[in-house]
């Protein structure tokens, strides 16, 4: 592990903001913190790079300790290197001095074999004379990440990297970066609100909320089999249906299933249905369509069944049905993740989570 | 016995929660996680499972039945425990009282004072330590020639001092002017006018020479410094320049640092210059002493010990202008509006300090009888 946080507490005054964080990330892999605004995740993120003192745990860098309530090592000294969300580009300076400000210690020509390297890597070369205020966000992007990575830290920190870029942009450049990384074999941690970007870089994704993680693990564990409601409702679009078990089968709106293993307490359960766990059966029960909405590749419905229960469902957009049409679905899911009933609510949506 | 802590719902009454266990300090943590899980209304909490219980633990049964929205008197509690938890919540509500009566003004107008001289005196003890960092990082730097930050201290000479150059000779001129004027109307009186030529040379070595410039700096470049690194703080350039394993001392404040403590000196001399100027002009033009004799006397007057005393200011001026700049600078914390207050607080604190550092020295060179 080339990065630990044990069980770490941070805040400021009186009001705790993380209340014992604990994870791990080996060399190479890239790992995201989760959260809406406020959870506290940047606040961890700047604690790692050493920017905030802490109130319990331990942190530990390349296997040193780096943090513990009484010792703080200095940012300058811990090895990591951190892109900002507005990138904190010196303005001053053009593309080439900025990726090489963190290299001042090398000879002139290794500076510039680094520096040439480095925009090879990210794709800017040709504009190592460029000022930051003449490059595209995307661009600006880029060149925070090779200015983090010049220096080689043994841990690489993001903080809302992909913000302040449009949404096209966004999924290129997460893509591009996410190559980049793995290249060259950086241990990462980035944090973000938007799960889809978590989903598309990270390895490992771990949600906060209220200073606490909820769930650290890969990203189809998380969406698919998510450890409370509120992991589910932050992953992504999903719905409910009421299940009890009738001697080894779990009996639902859309039939019966095996009982899964780790099925929690309670006859009544809550079943849930991500929408890309329904497809379309000419011979499964039945359901009406209530809404419809075109994505794209895919089409998104709101189905009601005869149990008077609505589920959200994606096709292929081939599957075009009217409203008002019946049609046949299955429940098609690898895994069964399974509630106690008392919590559930009946549908949900992912809530915009903008901002920090 | 439960050796841990719980608090679950009943299986049996789904509006009832129970609470069970050690519920002391040393279990204080594991509590509160599953305190900060409860989250909906119930109507009755039974906390007659607990077998131990403390002052935590009470406030964490307090906060998990407010979460429940179950007042404190439908928590039911063991005799033994009852004592200890009707104290704690007394105590919680006359807090809650106190806070409504606002004290009476002269209070809290005494407290003002306090605050005020309070954080006169720790702003004090940062800025002794800021100076002690820059110096320690000076020390550090001063044999690795390849830390040195040659352009950008020669770029803060270029700012601070050529560029102000123009300002603080006009300055001098005009209060060397005006202080001919009001010792010849002095003087006159005495038939003394002559002694104008020693007035302008004595105040001028001395006092004003390095005072006129240093307050033109701290106005002029204290709020620059603090303005420059301000910025770069809210922008969080600080922050990018030390994960990239700089120190921003090293870079930012040693420049601005050894370029005052160089130009400074060099400004108050030229001052010292323009302000002899602006006394032989009003004493030629309007006193009517010849130049030959206002430059005789000058030679007279003029001993080393006398441009010693105000040179020795400089060093102390520019260092202590520099500092105050700069350690504002890294006090911004977000916001533009940071920037401005900051700035503001950076020129009234060095002028402020200036003054009183130049008091001390007038007071302790005379003593010294220099």
């Amino acid at each position: 592990m080339i990065l630990e946080v044990d069980d770490i507490w941070l805040g400021y005054e009186e009001t705790s903001v993380i209340r014992g964080l604990s994870f791990g990330l080996d060399t190479g892999e890239i790992g995201c913190l989760l959260g809406a605004s406020g959870c506290g995740k940047t606040t961890a993120l700047r604690a790692i790079a050493g920017f905030e003192p802490l109130r319990a745990g331990e942190i530990r860098i390349g296997g040193k300790v780096a943090s513990t309530p009484s010792f703080r090592l200095a940012p300058e000294k811990r090895s990591v290197g951190m892109v900002f969300q507005d990138h904190a580009l010196f303005p001053h300076l053009d593309v080439a001095g900025n990726v090489g400000f963190g290299l001042r210690r090398l000879s002139k020509k290794e500076r510039e074999r680094r520096i040439g390297e480095l925009l090879d890597l990210t794709g800017l070369d040709g504009y190592s004379h460029r000022y930051p205020h003449e490059l595209s966000g995307g661009q600006q992007q880029r060149v925070a990440l090779a200015r983090a990575l010049a220096p080689e830290p043994d841990v690489l920190l993001m903080d809302e990297p992909f913000s302040n870029l449009d949404a096209r942009l966004r999924r290129h450049v997460g893509e591009e970066v996410r190559n980049i990384l793995k290249n060259r074999g950086t241990a990462t941690l980035m944090v973000t609100h938007d799960q889809q970007e978590a989903f598309a870089l990270a390895d490992r994704v771990g949600l906060l909320k209220d200073g606490r993680m909820l769930q650290w693990d890969s990203p189809y564990q998380l969406y698919h089999r998510p450890a409370s409601h509120y992991v589910a409702a932050f992953t992504g679009r999903g719905s409910y249906l009421r299940a009890h078990v009738e001697a080894d089968t779990l009996v639902h709106g859309l039939g019966r299933s095996p009982v899964p293993a780790d099925r929690p307490e309670g006859d009544e359960l809550a079943l849930l249905i991500r929408p890309d766990d329904i497809r379309p059966d000419a011979d499964g029960p039945r359901a009406r369509v209530i809404a419809r909405q075109f994505q794209g590749a895919q089409i998104l419905y709101r189905l009601a069944l005869d149990s008077g229960e609505e589920i959200a469902a994606l096709f292929p957009s081939h599957d075009d049905y009217a409203v008002d049409q019946t049609i046949g679905v299955t429940l098609d899911a690898r895994h069964l993740v399974l509630f106690p009933t008392a919590q559930a609510e009946p549908f949900i949506t992912p809530t915009n989570h903008n901002g920090n | 016995m439960v050796e841990s802590a719980e608090f679950v719902v009943d299986a049996v009454d789904s509006d009832r929660w129970l609470a069970r266990g050690d519920w002391r300090l040393s279990h204080a943590s594991e509590l509160e996680r599953t305190v900060i899980d409860a989250s909906g209304s119930a109507r009755s909490v039974d906390a007659t499972g607990i077998d131990h219980i403390d002052a935590a633990g009470v406030l964490l049964l307090l906060r998990a039945a407010q979460a429940l929205s179950v007042a404190p008197e439908a928590i039911a509690l063991r005799d033994e425990h009852r004592p200890l938890f009707s104290v704690i919540v007394d105590a919680l509500a006359d807090e809650g009282e106190g806070e409504d009566e606002p004290p009476p003004l002269w209070r809290e107008w005494l407290g003002g004072i306090g605050r005020v001289v309070a954080g006169a005196g720790s702003n004090l003890r940062l800025l002794v330590g800021f100076l002690g960092l820059a110096i320690s990082r000076l020390l550090g730097t001063l044999f690795r020639p390849a830390q040195w930050r040659v352009t950008a201290t020669v770029f803060h000479m270029q700012q601070t001092g050529l560029n102000a150059l123009p300002l603080t000779a006009l300055l001098a001129f005009l209060v060397g002017a005006v202080v001919a004027y009001l010792g010849a109307t002095v003087l006159r009186d005495f038939g003394a006018e002559l002694f104008v030529v020693e007035l302008i040379t004595y105040s001028f070595l001395r006092e004003f020479g390095v005072l006129l410039t240093a307050i033109l700096l701290a106005g002029r470049t204290a709020s620059a410094f603090t303005a420059q690194i301000g910025t770069m703080k809210s922008r969080e350039e600080i922050d990018a320049m030390r994960t990239l394993g700089l120190d921003p001392v090293v870079l930012l404040v040693l420049p601005r640092l050894l370029a005052l403590l160089v130009m400074l000196p060099i400004l108050s001399l030229l001052a010292t210059i323009a302000g002899f100027a602006g006394g032989l002009a009003v004493s030629v033009l309007s006193l009517g002493i010849e130049p030959e004799m206002f430059f005789t006397r000058t030679r007279e007057a003029i001993s080393l010990q006398h441009y010693l005393v105000g040179l020795l200011k400089a060093p102390l001026f520019a260092a202590t202008i520099a500092l105050i700049g700069c350690l504002e600078g890294f006090k911004v914390a977000g916001t533009a509006q940071s920037v401005g207050e900051r700035t503001t607080s950076a020129v009234v604190q060095s002028i402020t300090l200036v003054i009183i550092i130049d008091a001390l020295a007038a007071v302790f060179f005379m003593e010294i009888g220099w």
